[in-house]
């Protein structure tokens, strides 16, 4: 989600919401935020908000880009995989 | 927008308990969780053009539970791969450095315990030399042994004298000179050797604790 733009927290929150039961408790996504920042896949930066407090905006580092793409790999092996199984037993049944 | 009779005691309320859930989670990064928290629902509550209580708790309920908002904090510093903590010469590191070459099984023992050294710097810590000064202890009387020599001799009925020796004495001076260095080296090396180990386990230990 922040491939192509930084975004800020309730930003992320309202795109999560439009995928089906991904985020239950949604104050946990600032948690997991901040230990991104810590592991530097992301940085972030404050920016005025049209109303109210200044958000905090994050946005992907270049190890942040690294992560996604070895993420994404390593999730396309493990869908074939679990694919893999689920085809062989649907076809003995 | 109008503020429900309760929506501010509500939100503190439930500040309150986020900030004690999340007891133990560094300074820093609790306040940026506490401050990233209080922003989302003061934008949330924002959104509402005529808030009741009932909003500002559907709201607070979306969020989060603080014990399951807290434990994504908690996951993190428990795990290994955040370094924050752990990554820090402590009392184990030093007593492993300083214990080592004089009360060697107790300094080992620390040496293997401690994150901030690799296998091979343990390995290092552990057999160069093994037992730290204390090799010393057992090597030096063998050495001292070594070197001793008996010579007995003496003339019987007016014949020439002769003496029989054992030990370094029996040898050529030439080989007793280069066996006497040899010693000594040896010995100096075994002086020094601990301390080198010592010095090279700290710098591992520093090279360790300044990686991000």
């Amino acid at each position: 989600m922040l491939r192509d733009a930084p975004r800020y927290g309730g930003e992320l929150i309202q795109m999560l919401r439009n995928q089906d039961g991904l985020l239950t408790s949604e104050g946990t996504i600032y948690p997991l935020l901040s230990r991104m920042r810590a592991e530097d896949l992301v940085d972030t930066e404050w920016r005025e908000a049209p109303a109210g407090s200044p958000r905090r905006y994050y946005r992907l580092t270049k190890a942040g880009q690294r992560a996604v793409v070895d993420f994404q790999r390593e999730w396309v092996r493990f869908r074939a995989t679990v694919d893999g199984i689920f085809g062989d037993r649907g076809g003995r049944q | 927008m109008m503020s429900a009779p309760h929506a501010d005691k509500l939100v503190n309320e439930y500040l309150g308990r986020l900030d004690s859930a999340l007891a133990g989670v560094p300074k820093g990064r609790r306040d940026e969780i506490l401050d990233e928290i209080s922003n989302h629902i003061a934008e949330e509550r924002s959104r509402l053009s005529d808030e009741s209580d009932t909003d500002v708790l559907n709201i607070l309920d979306r969020v989060g539970d603080p014990a399951e908002v807290a434990g994504a904090a908690r996951d993190e510093n428990g795990d290994a791969r955040v370094p924050e903590p752990s990554r820090r010469i402590g009392a184990v590191e030093i007593l492993a450095m300083v214990l080592t070459p004089f009360i060697w099984p107790a300094g080992v023992i620390l040496l293997w315990i401690s994150p901030a050294w690799k296998t091979r710097d343990k390995l290092i810590g552990t057999l160069v030399p093994p037992g730290g000064y204390l090799f010393l202890v057992f090597v030096l009387p063998i050495l001292m042994f070594q070197g001793m020599s008996v010579c007995s001799g003496g003339s019987t009925d007016g014949g020439p004298y002769t003496q029989t020796c054992t030990g370094m004495m029996a040898l050529p001076m030439w080989e007793q000179i280069v066996i006497q260095v040899a010693l000594i080296g040896s010995l100096l090396l075994l002086v020094v050797l601990p301390v080198l180990t010592a010095i090279y386990l700290a710098r591992q230990a520093r090279k360790w604790s300044s990686q991000p």
